[in-house]
């Protein structure tokens, strides 16, 4: 997608002779980063000590203060004062994975840090994963490329909410998601106010690991049966990272169980920091699911913590830190639905220094074996369940009436059902059955994509109406979305017309009527559906038109 | 030489800055020094002409509240102050912005040209942020991310919009909140409160009217109701799904709040280890082990309700012999409202062969616990699926 091609940014917008300023003076400026050596190949720790900083030599790389390339075309047109001069310039369609971390050296180490999942283990591909981002693949393929391709000694961390409903499907998710944090060896991950609504033995199924002595989910101020460390303190590369979490105060309201003990933050975090501190780490990162206004008060009240990794914030995660006011900690946004990852690139022996990339989890970014085998196992799981089971029982239809299936339909609607036939719509429980993409699993047993693929369910909810479709088997009729999606259940309609009932002209006439759906109203029905996650070109101007003219009818 | 003397005196000028910027940072607690972004670098000769693009009135705007369906839009205006023309080029919005007029795309020295961004909330979100990606020339700044920001509102908003109970004691009843707030009339009203569902007549609300305090927690509120939900005890084990209507004096006159409870026993197993219970069976599953391994389980038997603080657990029994069982020190919960008895088992290493896989095997392990203090719950059996070779 196009807005990907920017993944990097940068502030230059201070006078060059500022960075050259700066150098000189040793200047460890937060507000702006206008980075002088960092930009190219120079150690950026060197940028960052004081102590190290050297008058620039007198070689061209770096009397050149260097700057931004032009992602633009470099056009040789008729200007009178034609663009800069490059002396070295990256054509704008390399692929963006090249264009991951241009300019960093190797880290000592480096921070993944991701949150927010809210149940988005993977993009759904009903309209193409290159449309989509984030999932559990890619983001274990993210780590993969680091570590392996790079070398890169890395700590995997997350801010919670890896689910955002709650019953067992959610369960078998957390725990889905669990296998795949151990796997991809998360070093820390808090709770997100999702995750502590789950039943709280099953969310302690998924957290634990082959040593119970080891936990990862860590918080300062929640607890899950008084089990669950306030902090971890982990060591790498020689250095010692402090790590907590913290659930503001914001979200406390939302649970109501007994056997998770939530403290106020504050107190929580004193309690953690004070033992932290006395380990002496290099470097302390909080973990905070709070909004930003509540990280950013515990940052101020906990000027300790170098890095904040915050659950606030909108959607789409900010592409720079923020610093913080008065504490010069940096604060890092993770987004929502696990589409983008951060890196965090600590570099510096005595003082560190970081740098940052916001990554978005796209289709770069390959499938693997691993969290694939993670996916297939998760709706093997959901297969194995019955409906009951998955806490699903049928809910009656707000208008009383019964969904009868499409064939009954085409006994009358001949032209429109055969519009219906030679749409997707008619496929669209095939579609789960034999997925277009990553079609090595199945997923026709997932209430949550069938919810959008049969006929007859509440999209919201998840939950079928009472004459809805339960399986391949038993409602065989219910299968793919139907006349009755958009036009409401026909059961009356068909009776009436039928004359199987004692209904008289004015009643069939009015039940007709209750099946119209005008075009107007039609667009909301749509909706429920083509959402913004999983039709995002249904989103786009003159989309409904488009779309309609497929399926007039 | 007009660019030698820019260059002089953005030495002053940064020389300056930097270096009281470099003061004022002796005293800052995190000194991590600049935060990058990777980026492609090239150099540029100093003494060409360059453009600079500068965001006049800043690069970030927030619509504050917004109503669904309205049309957000805001200009914003981006300044050649360079000395060389400035190219601009969309290079990508997130989904719901159109960048609707780029008139000029090349700024001359000194102009300005406007860049309208445009969206329209087709979803309630407490947050939304939109960005617009500008590609640049100017050689300092090859992107500007223009931000549009805003939260939209429902007229009626309930908080939370579901409620889960989650562990909640059959022979407890249990009282949570949920408050309607309306952002568009000042005197909302909860004119009645609807149960719909099986077991439903196990709940009844009690609705009142909110502080100014309460209020004003919730950004944008003109007026807001309390609902007090309250689940009688006696609601059978398992979990409960009901509906609950609200209808108001707001012109969106109906609002749906699901209510979900699990109802668990007054005593109830945990596996706090990586060895599952199935639930609501009391099987504990330990697979097949190795003989030269063993395995080490964990298990919290959890005391819940108005018997709790009397409820003693004994173990009774344990079959086969060699497993080993036993009660850690007791730890409270909650206040005191929930008392848990920790249970470690263990298949030593060099157990003897085994197969307590099921029925056919000669079924399962069992360890039998002996309770005291409960009028009903006088024994809780655990079963262990499991083998050793």
């Amino acid at each position: 997608m196009r807005f990907f091609h920017s993944l990097f940014d940068h502030v230059f917008v201070l006078p060059l002779g500022f960075v050259f300023a700066c150098a000189l003076c040793g200047c460890n400026n937060h507000s702006s980063p206008p980075n002088s050596g960092s930009a190219t190949k120079t150690q950026p720790a060197e940028t960052t000590e004081p102590t190290k900083i050297e008058p620039l030599p007198e070689e061209k790389p770096t009397t050149d203060p260097p700057v931004q390339t032009d992602p633009m075309p470099v056009e040789t047109g008729p200007a009178e004062t034609p663009p800069a001069e490059e002396s070295e310039t990256t054509a704008k369609n390399e692929t963006e994975y090249s264009e991951l971390f241009t300019g960093w050296d190797k880290p000592l180490f480096s921070l993944l840090v991701t949150g927010r999942q809210h149940g988005y283990i993977e993009p759904c591909g009903c309209t193409g994963l290159d449309n989509q981002k984030g999932g559990l693949n890619r983001r274990a393929s993210l780590l993969k490329q680091l570590q392996e391709d790079r070398g890169w000694n890395v700590v995997p961390v997350d801010v919670g909410n890896q689910v955002r409903r709650f019953g067992r499907q959610p369960e078998i998710k957390f725990q889905t998601t669990g296998a795949g944090l151990q796997a991809m060896d998360y070093q820390a991950v808090t709770f997100g106010p999702d995750d502590l609504r789950l039943s709280t033995d099953e969310v302690f199924a998924g957290i634990v690991g082959d040593d119970p002595d080891d936990l990862r989910f860590i918080s300062a101020n929640v607890s899950l049966f008084g089990a669950t460390p306030q902090f971890r303190i982990i060591e790498v590369a020689g250095k010692k990272i402090g790590i907590t979490g913290v659930l503001g105060k914001s979200h406390h309201k939302a649970i109501s169980n007994d056997l998770i003990e939530i403290e106020d933050p504050i107190t929580g975090l004193t309690a953690a920091w004070a033992e932290l501190e006395a380990a002496e780490c290099d470097l302390y990162v909080l973990l905070s699911h709070a909004t930003l206004e509540e990280s950013r008060e515990y940052s101020q009240k906990f000027p300790g913590f170098q890095l904040i990794v915050t659950a606030g914030g909108a959607g789409e995660p900010t592409r720079q830190p923020e610093e913080i006011e008065g504490t010069g900690a940096r604060m890092i946004q993770t987004g929502t639905k696990g589409m983008y990852a951060g890196v965090v690139g600590v570099y510096g022996e005595k003082q560190l220094s970081i740098r940052y990339q916001r990554i978005p989890l796209d289709a770069r970014f390959a499938d693997t074996d691993e969290m694939m085998q993670l996916l297939a196992s998760y709706q093997q799981q959901l297969e194995s369940l019955s409906f009951e089971e998955l806490g699903i029982r049928p809910i009656p239809h707000p208008s009383g009436l019964q969904f009868v299936g499409s064939q009954a339909c085409s006994e009358c609607h001949a032209d429109e059902f055969d519009v219906w036939a030679n749409s997707p719509h008619s496929h669209a429980t095939q579609s789960l059955i034999t997925p277009p993409e990553r079609f090595q699993v199945p997923r026709h047993f997932d209430p949550e994509c069938l919810a959008c693929h049969v006929t007859g369910w509440d999209q919201k909810y998840y939950l079928p109406y009472e004459s809805g479709y339960l399986n391949l088997q038993e409602s065989p009729l219910k299968r793919a979305v139907s006349c009755e999606n958009c036009h409401g259940p026909g059961s009356q309609h068909v009776a009436a017309e039928q004359g199987d009932e004692d209904f008289d002209e004015t009643m069939i006439e009015q039940f007709r009527k209750q099946m119209e759906l005008p075009l107007l109203k039609a667009r909301d029905t749509c909706l429920k559906c083509h959402d913004l996650d999983n039709s995002p070109d249904f989103h786009v101007k003159g989309a409904f038109e488009e779309y309609w003219e497929h399926i007039k009818h | 030489m007009k660019p030698v003397i820019i260059i002089a005196v953005s030495l002053i000028v940064g020389v300056t800055i930097g270096y009281c910027s470099s003061i004022a940072n002796t005293h800052s607690l995190n000194d991590f020094g600049p935060v990058t972004n990777p980026n492609i670098t090239r150099s540029v000769e100093n003494n060409k002409p360059a453009p600079k693009a500068v965001v006049i009135g800043g690069e970030e705007h927030d619509f504050g509240s917004m109503e669904l369906g309205a049309v957000g839009k805001y200009t914003f205006v981006i300044k050649n102050e360079g000395d060389a023309p400035l190219k601009l080029e969309e290079q990508g919005t997130t989904c719901k912005c159109t960048i609707s007029s780029l008139a000029n795309n090349e700024i001359l020295p000194g102009e300005s040209a406007n860049i309208d961004l445009e969206w329209t909330p087709k979803s309630y979100a407490a947050d939304f942020s939109q960005t617009a990606t500008i590609g640049t020339n100017d050689p300092r700044r090859a992107v500007i991310d223009l931000i549009i920001r805003g939260s939209v509102t429902e007229s009626l908003h309930l908080e939370p919009p579901q409620i889960n109970l989650s562990n909640i004691s059959a022979n407890e009843s249990n009282t949570t909140e949920a408050v309607l707030f309306s952002h568009k009339i000042t005197d909302l009203e909860i004119n009645k409160v609807e149960f719909i569902g099986d077991h439903s007549d196990y709940y009844s609300a009690e609705v009142k009217p909110l502080s100014q305090e309460e209020l004003a927690e919730h950004k944008g509120a003109l007026s807001g109701q309390k609902i007090l939900i309250t689940l009688k005890k006696g609601l059978p084990i398992g979990s409960n799904r009901i509906q609950i209507k609200l209808h108001t004096n707001d012109e969106k006159t109906e609002v749906e709040l699901p209510v979900t409870s699990q109802i668990v026993g007054d005593i109830t197993i945990a596996s706090v280890s990586k060895y599952k219970v199935i639930p609501n069976s009391n099987v504990l599953l330990l697979g097949n082990l190795k003989s030269n391994q063993g395995a080490k389980a964990r298990l919290n038997v959890i005391a819940k309700g108005p018997y709790r603080n009397e409820i003693t657990i004994k173990i009774h029994e344990v079959t086969p012999k060699f497993l080993k069982v036993s009660f850690g020190e007791v730890n409270e919960l909650s206040n005191g409202k929930v008392r848990m008895f920790p249970l470690k088992i263990e298949v030593p290493v060099g157990s003897p062969a085994a197969n307590h896989l099921g029925k056919q095997q000669g079924g399962f392990g069992e360890i039998v616990l002996r309770s005291e203090g409960h009028p009903n719950i006088e024994e809780l059996v655990i079963r262990i699926k499991f083998s050793v070779e």
